[in-house]
């Protein structure tokens, strides 16, 4: 494209001052292998058009991922759900959501000629990545806390005064700090001769103080989320400063006999199962390196995975307490029916197994257990998959970032018109499937149920 | 700076410039949508919870993808590049579902064999 160079009037159609060519009467921005700005808008429609279906697919593959796991593993999906704050989710799709209208209306805005609304629409957006961006910190700084992390790493714990997500604040200040300052520095540049650097880096300028707003508000909305549950539970177990993941643990220690006797009445595949699935229950797992045998599987080998289970019952003998005080997220009643009793009782097992499997056990059982073992699917496997795709997607995000500090720098070099704004819809385009991609990932997997 | 709230203008080349009520309108849908899939989160409708939950999560993508993304109103041509991609994507999620229990036999050895040698190991 002709276009890049500083030109700073587009809308003389006939500008022929672009290295040589005075005899062209196409406007400075049309390129050469187009015949008409008709088709070079439409090519450049269809192929950004192409491009999503490929980043469509290629989410897909994720998302096949996520079916899989969860279809052959649904109650480890159910109980894993309880770590993710719903309502942080729920904050972020509608940070997205807005900052999708502000890019539609970004669109309009370069069609009507409307240059600074055009401009100050995608300062929006991106002061809503930024945001995103910064709830995206906190989840993950109190993931990284609590362990729950992806399976190789999966050490579920309870929140400690240590930790990432006590750094929270410092990031914050640092954050919004360096943002003003960053910002300052953009806008007095803009006042001056370098107007197009000048809104970058005020942009980049919002996007740190926005991230740091996120922090913010996220921090905020998880402590009293935490809070509201440790309010819910108060006869829970005396724990303090539980994260997220506390919540199953607090259900499992209040409620440790209901679950069981829910597990065991929940699972109607499996009636012959229940004693072995009870004491399965109490059992945690110290020599449980054993006790994870078979997994839930779909259909069909559940005789086996049941002998598997009642071979080990002996071991399944420590009481509940201890389990109580661990992540016993999978005391929580889970109602689902396609789960096996085992499978029920398999996610505590592999969280208990995984945990002292890991070297910093909260809670160290007697076995010595060599390798960590991790029969099957556990939270750990349902943390790799919410890694992968909110990472993945994150990454997305950052891209989308970069790519709209290069369309601030081309409008303020005033390169679009109501006669050329292909670059800002195409980007637009772009940013709507981030959004899109974040519409389904907040469901399927902040609200599993 | 212009304001024509409800025109269905077109501006220079004929394409069709979205009006800021169809923006809002939208974009109020789009919020209600994501309470309302929230909101049934907390209701447990069996077997249908997933369809639910998908049905919400894809009229919220057609909205976008029709006014925010302005299918409505561009070359047919793309709303069946996004249509055919959404369509191979069922069938790639569908017939990965369809193997899903397919090598569980593999997993279970994998499984008897890791629990084989941990009872080696701990020599119980």
């Amino acid at each position: 494209m002709a276009t890049a160079e500083a030109i700073e009037s587009s809308t003389d159609a006939h500008a022929d001052d672009h290295s040589g060519h005075g005899d062209h009467d196409h406007p400075a921005w049309l390129a050469h292998h187009f015949e008409s700005p008709e088709q070079q808008f439409d090519a450049g429609k269809l192929g950004m058009w192409l491009f999503l279906a490929q980043e469509v697919l290629f989410f897909t593959g994720l998302f096949v991922a996520y079916a899989v796991y969860r279809a052959n593993y649904p109650e480890v999906f159910i109980n894993a759900h309880h770590y993710l704050n719903p309502v942080l989710g729920a904050f972020n799709t509608i940070v997205l959501l807005a900052s999708s209208l502000a890019i539609a209306w970004a669109v309009r805005a370069a069609q009507k000629g409307e240059n600074e609304l055009l401009m100050w629409l995608h300062v929006f957006t991106l002061g809503c990545a930024g945001l995103f961006m910064g709830v995206k910190t906190v989840e993950y700084a109190y993931k990284i806390d609590e362990g729950l992390l992806w399976a190789s790493m999966y050490n579920p714990q309870h929140l400690t005064d240590t930790g990432l997500h006590t750094q929270l604040g410092t990031f914050f200040w640092m954050t919004m700090t360096f943002g003003v300052i960053v910002g300052l520095a953009g806008w007095m540049l803009k006042g001056g001769k370098s107007v197009a650097w000048g809104w970058v880096i005020f942009s980049i300028g919002v996007i740190l103080m926005s991230t740091a707003a996120g922090v913010v508000v996220a921090n905020a909305i998880q402590v009293s989320s935490m809070e509201a549950d440790h309010g819910q539970h108060a006869s829970a177990d005396g724990h303090d400063g539980h994260g997220a993941a506390a919540h199953g643990d607090e259900h499992g220690s209040s409620h440790a006999e209901e679950g069981h006797a829910k597990e065991g009445h929940a699972d109607d595949d499996h009636s012959s199962d229940g004693p072995a699935a009870d004491g399965h229950h109490g059992s945690d797992h110290a020599e449980e390196a054993l006790a994870p045998g078979v997994l839930p599987k779909p259909e069909g080998e559940e005789q086996m995975g049941a002998a598997a289970e009642e071979a080990e019952p002996s071991e399944d003998t420590e009481p509940t307490a201890e389990d109580a005080a661990e992540e016993a997220t999978a005391e929580e009643p889970t109602a689902e029916p396609a789960g096996e009793t085992e499978a029920a009782s398999e996610p505590a097992a592999e969280g208990e197994a995984a945990e002292e499997g890991g070297a910093e056990a909260a809670e160290t059982e007697e076995a010595p257990v060599a390798a960590k073992p991790v029969y099957g699917a556990n939270e750990g496997n349902f943390f790799s998959i919410y890694f992968a795709m909110t990472g993945v997607h994150a990454i997305h995000i950052f891209a989308g970032m970069i790519a709209f500090l290069w369309i601030i720098y081309r409008i303020a070099k005033r390169n679009f018109s109501p006669e050329f704004y292909g670059p800002v819809e195409f980007v637009g385009l772009y940013w709507h499937l981030v959004d899109l991609v974040w519409i389904y990932l907040f469901p399927l997997l902040y609200l599993i149920h | 700076m212009s304001s024509q709230a409800t025109d269905h203008a077109h501006d220079d080349h004929g394409h069709h410039v979205t009006s800021i009520t169809t923006l809002i309108a939208t974009f109020a849908a789009l919020v209600a949508l994501t309470f309302l899939t929230s909101a049934l989160a907390q209701v447990n409708l069996g077997r249908a919870d997933i369809w639910v939950t998908l049905g919400i999560a894809t009229v919220k993508a057609a909205l976008v993808a029709v006014f925010f993304m302005h299918l409505a109103h561009d070359k047919g041509f793309n709303a069946v590049i996004l249509l055919s991609t959404l369509g191979f994507a069922t069938l790639f999620i569908c017939f990965a579902l369809m193997d899903k229990g397919q090598y569980q036999p593999q997993i279970d050895d994998y499984n008897a064999d890791k629990r084989q040698a941990a009872a080696e190991m701990s020599g119980s």
